[in-house]
């Protein structure tokens, strides 16, 4: 297939947090506003006069600081993207926006604070309480949450204006950011897909980790681009596969995966785009930050959502996800030392193998990684196995098929 | 067997003294049989307290046997079948280690503490087997339902005739108590389904559990909760299904605000008590009954105010009349199972030796250093505290999963009582520092100025990211504290493969000899190799 346009222009982008248009927005008087965890509604850091940026720290493959203060036994992407602070790497921050949710990402953020990470005078951390429950009573807890922590201090502090009107417009604003990945995302449907998964990472990527005004208009383009781009003459993948699990903020990884012979066509783990770009809606008599609170709520699929309702909604959203993407087997990855998706993965790999709970079963390849690409040769290995035992199992399908 | 290395002049000085079991180093080490931490004879205690210690060692042996004899053939099928089980018939030892190096006054209070543990064990261990589905439908079964082990059963103060048991309990969390290596088989276990070595051990173990089936079928319904920790709230996704009877069984999670001081999260600890109670309202189609919830609290605020009582003594003075561990146990038993018989009836005898040490001021513990035990200790090494003080005179004087739940909650308002629940629910062991922002870590300071230590000893679980979170922050914390002697104790809280205990003591030793150069109380006990003990 023939080169995107912009994907070098992408690539560079995620070379560095305080990318091109990170300080192009800055420069504009935008307020920069980061964040790490999907349950922070990044819509609410987008309204006017602010940007909301998703935290990564590309290339950190020594968190030597970082371990003092968190041990070589805590989270590498929490201590990565601590040692990208000490390195001053989000100096041009205005404020960090966290949340009690994982420990292990909430003393990090911590940190910021009490390390006197970021030269900015102003520069706070605000931390909100996340429900673990879901109804409608803890939609309006998680509401007046984002009011008292979120909303209030930056409206106290930077004057930021929180009005229905500017939450509307950024609701807009993400709207159309979430239809155009959605439909990015949509074309790997295709038997023959125009687009790779690898690509497809580089742009969910940048639609986190850039101002969104600035990255809209090269997003659109992509999209009409995509929609007119030759596919190769004939498949070039050998397997199609889903990836679930914890952070990766690396499209390194996507495009190892790939090497092997592995497209992903469906990428359902921290930093992706299932879930993360629905478009919210806002109902009837709701106020845009009810339908922020409920839509951020209702819409993640963190495996600390406790209870059975929601545990099996989590694995029904995998076999659904992997039967809409056509993915003929799911890649579960865990974060090293992630208790969350330590304990997930496990339990993924048992339930969608076994198909407890779920309709059917699908074929699991369960790994722990590290932050960056770091023991990619074992990884590799594999993932190689893995491809080869999809291609088999659809050997012996069409074999069983044509003897019936 | 043991080799004494002392001769009795050496150990006892005189037959006076050893008529008392007096001095503080009697030469201990020299007891153990080799690779063990099990005396090669009884602990000699002088010969009044021996015999009152052989007095209690009988007792627990009769209760024991009482236990088998309710109903002799559901108990050997139940240990046919349960593992952790048998791990049960070890705790006279458990005791002995408990009591260790006691004498007087402490010994009897620790006795009593102990005897109160001892015999809510035994009750819970029948009241769990006579509702066990795996032996057979009782009466019992439908009306025994499951807690998650860190879950406080207070709110089964409103349903009468009804039973809620920490599942977890006695079947994951005590087993390492009992025989430190029973941690390990369920360990191996849980790693085989794919959940990662590297976690907190203590969901492992419980996991383990499930994994071998060998959690007691009780009730139509249980009760999850994400206490105390990130690691503890999903061991609940990975037993769900063994739990729950492959989804036959209704579950709700009953979560607790992580930020649990910050006031705008207090409506959502209330809010899940209510839905809590409702959950249970629909399950046993009985409304809540709030007259014998608020009889049952009034109880429970009785036993804390025993509680903060005793803590206002170990702060001010030195009439204390209990050892650490018995102190510890005590405290986070008696949090966790709320107001019974057993503990009310043992707070009472408890507080009069506390009574009597203070009228007397009687000071039963020679010590050199009052120390705060600070972060999660370990379970295999449950009884680190009591050789801290044998071995270098190391007084601990209180430990953080003390300071949890102890706020008196209101009886006469019912939404203040509500808000005060939420408070003691919140407040739970291995939690109430460890969550919801660094102050709450950092409380160790001022809990030890409070508690009038020179010593902070640090429990180091190397399975705990919220502890390894934090590891920096502390140790540029203690820079600024230089009046406390503060020393890391490392341990794997349920694996003692691990770290094993001859590796905690001798960072311990590390520290006493090259910071401090202090020379031990009983040197027989710096050095021993018990890896094959319990």
């Amino acid at each position: 297939m023939r080169d995107l346009k912009h994907l070098i222009r992408f690539e560079e982008l995620l070379r560095a947090a305080h990318n091109e248009l990170v300080q192009q927005a800055c420069a504009e008087g935008k307020l920069a506003l980061g964040y790490n965890c999907s349950y922070i509604p990044e819509v609410l850091l987008d309204v006017e006069g602010c940007c909301g940026l998703r935290l990564r720290a590309p290339g950190c493959t020594s968190p030597d600081m970082a371990t003092y203060y968190m041990t070589n036994r805590s989270c590498p992407y929490s201590k990565s993207i601590l040692e990208r602070a000490f390195e001053g790497g989000y100096n041009f921050l205005d404020a960090l926006i966290g949340q009690e949710c994982c420990c292990t990402m909430n003393r990090m953020e911590q940190y910021f604070e009490y390390c006197g990470l970021i030269p900015k005078e102003k520069f706070f951390v605000a931390c909100i309480d996340m429900p673990i429950n879901r109804s409608d009573w803890h939609v309006g807890y998680y509401k007046r949450q984002m009011e008292k922590k979120i909303l209030a201090p930056l409206t106290e502090v930077y004057g930021v204006d929180f009005s229905e009107d500017k939450l509307r417009a950024a609701i807009a604003e993400h709207n159309e950011l979430c239809r155009i990945i959605t439909e990015m995302g949509e074309l790997r449907k295709a038997e023959n897909p125009v687009i790779t998964g690898y690509e497809f990472h580089v742009m969910q990527l940048v639609s986190l980790t850039c101002p969104k005004y600035l990255i809209l208009p090269l997003l659109r383009e992509t999209l009409e681009e995509l929609k007119t781009r030759e596919p190769e003459p004939k498949p070039w993948h050998r397997a199609r596969v889903m990836v679930t699990g914890a952070e990766i903020d690396d499209p390194e990884f996507t495009k190892m995966l790939e090497m092997c012979g592995a497209m992903v066509v469906a990428d359902r783990y921290c930093f992706g785009s299932m879930p993360g770009r629905e478009e919210i809606e806002i109902r009837e008599g709701e106020t845009a930050l009810d339908a922020i609170a409920r839509h951020y709520l209702y819409n993640n699929h963190c495996p600390r959502a406790m209870g059975p309702k929601n545990l099996k909604a989590r694995k029904q959203y995998i076999y659904d996800k992997a039967l809409e993407y056509g993915a003929e087997g799911v890649i579960i990855e865990s974060m090293k030392f992630c208790e969350y998706w330590g304990y997930e993965r496990a339990q993924d790999a048992a339930w969608l193998t076994e198909g407890f709970a779920v309709p059917g079963s699908l074929p699991v390849c369960q790994i722990e990684r590290d932050y960056t690409c770091a023991a990619s040769g074992q990884l590799r290995t594999r993932f190689q196995a893995f491809v080869e035992s999809l291609e088999i199992k659809r050997i012996l399908a069409a074999e069983e098929k044509e003897g019936a | 067997m043991a080799k004494q290395k002392h001769s009795f002049k050496e150990k006892w000085g005189s037959f006076k003294n050893f008529a008392k079991g007096e001095p503080l180093c009697a030469y201990m080490g020299d007891n153990y049989i080799e690779k063990t931490n099990i005396m090669d004879r009884r602990e000699w205690r002088g010969f009044v307290d021996t015999a009152y210690d052989f007095g209690w060692w009988l007792g627990t042996w009769g209760k024991m046997s009482g236990l088998i004899m309710r109903d002799p053939i559901r108990m050997v099928r139940a240990f046919w079948r349960y593992r952790w089980l048998s791990g049960y018939l070890c705790t006279p030892a458990m005791v002995d280690r408990w009591t260790s190096g006691d004498r007087g006054i402490p010994l009897r209070a620790d006795h009593h503490a102990i005897n109160a543990m001892v015999s809510d064990s035994i009750d819970t261990i029948w009241k769990l087997i006579r509702a066990d589905r795996h032996f057979g439908e009782t009466k019992w079964t439908e009306r025994t339902i499951g807690f998650d082990y860190t879950l406080p059963k207070h709110i089964m103060f409103g349903f009468p005739g009804y039973e809620a048991i920490n599942i977890q309990q006695h079947p994951a969390f005590m087993i390492p108590i009992m025989n430190k290596h029973y941690g390990c088989y369920y360990i191996d276990q849980a790693v085989s389904t794919g959940i990662p070595q590297d976690m907190c051990t203590l969901p492992l173990v419980e996991v383990g559990v499930a994994v071998e089936d060998e959690y007691p079928d009780i009730g139509n319904c249980y009760l999850a909760t994400n206490n105390p920790c990130d690691a503890n709230m999903m061991d609940n996704a990975a037993m769900y299904r063994r739990l729950s009877g492959d989804g036959k069984k209704a579950v709700h999670a009953f979560v607790t605000p992580l930020m649990y001081d910050d006031p705008t999260t207090k409506e959502l600890g209330v809010h899940e008590i209510y839905s809590a109670i409702e959950f249970l309202e629909d399950q046993f189609g009985q409304k809540f009954d709030w007259d014998a919830f608020t009889e049952g609290m009034r109880r429970f605020n009785e036993l804390n105010i025993h509680e903060t009582n005793k803590w206002d003594v170990y702060a001010k003075c030195d009439n204390i009349a209990m050892n650490s561990i018995a102190q510890a146990f005590w405290r986070i038993y008696m949090y966790q199972q709320g107001a019974n018989k057993h503990f009310e009836r043992e707070a009472k005898s408890i507080w009069k030796y506390f009574e009597k040490c203070l009228a007397e001021d009687i000071k039963p513990f020679k010590y050199r250093h009052r120390a705060l035990a600070w972060s999660c200790g370990s379970t295999y090494y449950d009884n680190a505290t009591c050789w801290l003080y044998q071995c270098w005179g190391i007084l601990t004087v209180i430990n953080m999963d003390s300071l949890t739940g102890h706020n008196i909650v209101d009886l006469e308002d019912r939404d203040e009582m509500m808000s005060d629940l939420a408070d003691l629910y919140a407040r739970s062991p291995m939690r109430t520092h460890t969550v919801g922002g660094n102050r709450h870590i950092l409380m160790m300071f001022e809990t030890a100025e409070k508690f009038n230590c020179d010593m902070i000893v640090m429990y180091d679980d190397i399975g705990c990211k919220g502890m390894a979170g934090c590891q920096g922050l502390l140790e540029e914390e203690f820079r600024k504290h230089t009046q406390f002697h503060i020393m890391w104790m490392p341990h794997a809280l349920m694996d003692c493969r691990t770290v094993p205990t001859a590796e905690a003591r001798k960072v311990v030793n590390d520290y006493m000899t090259t910071v401090l150069h202090e020379e031990p109380v009983d040197p027989s006990l710096m050095d021993f190799d018990d890896s094959e003990g319990w």
